[in-house]
């Protein structure tokens, strides 16, 4: 599923002035890939991802998933398409605090009719990336590591077709940001999902062969 | 998990937001019941007496203190003549009637006890002998209502605690209240039929004469039992056949001793009279046209009429003004109850951006995500109306207090010096209507959930990457 931006221009009003954060994008992600968008803190990383998953509006030129122009859509649209086609992952993992992690697993299907199977399939995706025993706990009671491994559950509970990652390994040290690019790497080599993680950790970005370097 | 455990779950992990939500809805509902509850109680003992008595109008004639005599009518009450019950009766908006004789029979003095009332009271003439006032009163001209002229009694006058009392064999030279009852009872009147299970031997009978009914505490203090004698007036003989448990409450012409209505009207030696007319009037009438037609009737336009419509006013003291403000603090209550609920409600769910955005972001509907907050604060409402009732309810029983000398001596002509208990209060009581409750409840839910509902709409207008960010 691919990933085609259009003139991006996004636009933010600060009290008295304009704050132009990005503008006039342009990038293709092709279906399978797996892209690095690398820059500097403040770039517009994220709001180029959030773009790009529909939870966000450019205020100039399109965003067009899988052959879909975002801007036509409603909200309920979007909703639906992040839901069957992305698999969102957060700088800051955004787990629920009073939900434990099987529940925050399971958050996007809770009211999805064939809610068994997909949390069937998942767990054994939390079986492979090694969190299936911490399932009970609460964030709170997890690593950042184990955290960030729910929140990757989470994004993969629909089986998505894109993931977008914001600063997956933000937050974690060498050998866990290790462990969580090699579980994106698998699922982008056997699953064929098309990925795209926003970096600003130079180390990070030289692990993938393809980079947009925004900023430059 | 469904979406009700899903919020139910939601309400219990969020056990702090849970518990000061629930605490706001029930504190607010607890109030609101509280009022309410008051204001019904209120308004419920202030009409008991005369759903007790099964009257929807109680009909008395007020005029100069009457003479004293050995059985004379209590301080300023006037004789009604008996024919105008039936007078009465045959008003059109009339179901029921039924008179009764209230009266004061006083122990037989001494010649030193009379010669101090005389001196003291200024009576002119002291008339022992009952045979003196046989017969109906003389007829006032034009007017159908008989009344002797009264002008030489002092009611509450005979209240003699010293040696003329002791020489009397009294502790007190005081009356015994005593009334004549209808020995056939009807629903009507201070013995109704459905009294007649908290008797102790049993009612009067047609042939029943000098046959009296005492008052359980009546009967208490003086030591007599069914089968013993009394003396009333001057008849000593007078056989206990029944003892009645008149409850706690205030009673409208509540007596120490009850006799058939013949034989009060023989004692009192006024011809055929009653003192108190008790009245039940067809559903929707209008009192006032009613009032008008018993004065015409009765030819008396200043004839006592006290109906339920305005007994809070009329007879409780409890002034329009007074109702109109309980009535304004009330809505204020209700005003300030909900509002309450409403903003904690919003913003209880305005702090929830964060997780509304995070439910946007994994692909959450707008309708699902109003759905779950609707239902979080449908529960959350339920709850808290329900322990807002408790509360309220457990709290209205503070409020359950003895309101003192709510019967006008006039409707329960106890004299001052009376020895015997006189139960003249009227007990507050917490009665929640069920409807009050459901309706309660509801609102606590509808406004809950409605304000929840409001906020929720508003988050759902932020992108999914702002109210993410709020986390």
């Amino acid at each position: 599923m691919s990933i085609k931006l259009e003139n991006v221009s996004k636009v933010f009003w600060a009290p008295h002035k304009e704050l132009k954060i990005l503008e006039n994008i342009n990038l293709e992600v092709k279906d399978k890939d797996m892209l690095i968008i690398f820059g500097r803190s403040g770039a517009g990383k994220s709001t180029l991802l959030n773009i790009m998953g529909g939870m966000d509006s450019p205020t100039s030129g399109k965003a067009i998933v899988d052959g879909v122009d975002l801007s036509g859509l409603k909200a309920d649209e979007l909703a639906k398409l992040r839901k069957e086609k992305i698999g969102y992952i957060f700088q800051s993992f955004n787990l629920l605090g009073n939900l434990k992690a099987i529940d925050n697993i399971t958050l996007p299907v809770i009211l999805d009719e064939d809610k068994d199977k997909k949390i069937n399939e998942v767990m054994k995706l939390a079986q492979e990336i090694g969190i299936k025993d911490r399932l009970g706990h609460l964030p709170g009671e997890l690593s950042l590591g184990e955290q960030q491994r729910v929140a990757i559950a989470r994004a993969m509970i629909n089986s998505p077709r894109i993931i977008l990652a914001d600063e997956p390994t933000a937050h974690l040290d060498n050998e866990n940001s290790s462990k969580i690019i090699e579980i994106f790497k698998k699922l982008n080599r056997e699953q064929g999902i098309t990925i795209v993680l926003v970096t600003d950790h130079e180390w990070v970005a030289s692990n993938f062969e393809h980079r947009f370097h925004l900023g430059e | 998990m469904s979406l009700v455990s899903f919020s139910i779950k939601n309400i219990i992990t969020r056990r702090r937001r849970s518990l000061a939500s629930l605490a706001g809805i029930s504190i607010s509902i607890a109030l609101f019941i509280s009022v309410i509850l008051i204001l019904k109680s209120a308004q419920g003992a202030f009409r008991k007496p005369l759903a007790e008595a099964g009257a929807d109008m109680i009909v008395q004639l007020q005029g100069e203190p009457c003479v004293w005599s050995i059985v004379k009518l209590p301080t300023d009450l006037n004789p009604i003549p008996l024919k105008l019950v039936d007078k009465i009766k045959s008003l059109d908006e009339v179901v029921a009637v039924d008179g009764s004789l209230i009266t004061w029979a006083f122990p037989i003095p001494s010649q030193s006890q009379i010669q101090k009332m005389q001196d003291t009271v200024k009576i002119e003439k002291m008339q022992v002998q009952s045979s003196a006032r046989k017969g109906m009163p003389a007829q006032k001209e034009g007017a159908d209502l008989a009344a002797e002229p009264c002008d030489t009694g002092v009611p509450g006058s005979f209240c003699d605690t010293g040696e003329n009392a002791a020489t009397a064999g009294q502790s007190n030279f005081s009356p015994i209240v005593v009334v004549g009852v209808n020995p056939e009872p009807g629903e009507l009147g201070p013995i109704k039929k459905s009294d007649l299970k908290n008797i102790q031997g049993r009612y009067f009978t047609k042939e029943d004469n000098y046959a009296v009914i005492l008052d359980k505490d009546f009967a208490r203090t003086r030591n007599l039992k069914l089968e013993d004698n009394i003396s009333i007036g001057k008849r000593l003989d007078n056989k206990v056949i029944g003892i009645i448990d008149p409850g706690y409450d205030a009673k409208i012409a509540g007596a120490q001793v009850f006799v058939p209505l013949k034989v009060a009207i023989e004692m009192t030696g006024r011809g055929e009279i009653v003192d108190i007319i008790f009245i039940k009037l067809k559903g929707g009438v209008d009192t006032t046209v009613v009032k008008q037609k018993i004065k015409k009737a009765l030819s008396n336009e200043d004839v006592t009429i006290t109906t339920s419509k305005d007994y809070l006013s009329s007879v409780a003291g409890f002034s329009f003004l007074a109702q109109g403000l309980m009535l304004a603090i009330f809505f204020i209550v209700i005003l300030i109850s909900f509002l309450f609920i409403a903003k904690t409600a919003f913003g209880s769910v305005l702090e929830r951006s964060g997780e509304v955005g995070i439910l946007k972001a994994v692909g959450w509907r707008n309708k699902d995500i109003i759905k779950l907050i609707v239902m979080e604060n449908s529960i959350l409402g339920l709850l808290g109306g329900l322990i807002g009732c408790l509360l309220g309810y457990l709290t209205s029983f503070i409020y359950r207090i003895n309101l003192p000398s709510a019967l006008p001596y006039y409707l329960n002509p106890y004299p001052p010096c009376s020895q015997h208990l006189v139960k003249n209060t009227l007990q507050v009581q917490a009665v929640l209507p069920v409807s009050i409750f459901l309706l309660t409840i509801l609102l606590a839910v509808l406004i809950q959930s409605l304000s929840g509902m409001l906020a929720a709409v508003r988050i759902l207008k932020l992108v999914p990457a702002d109210a993410a960010r709020r986390l």
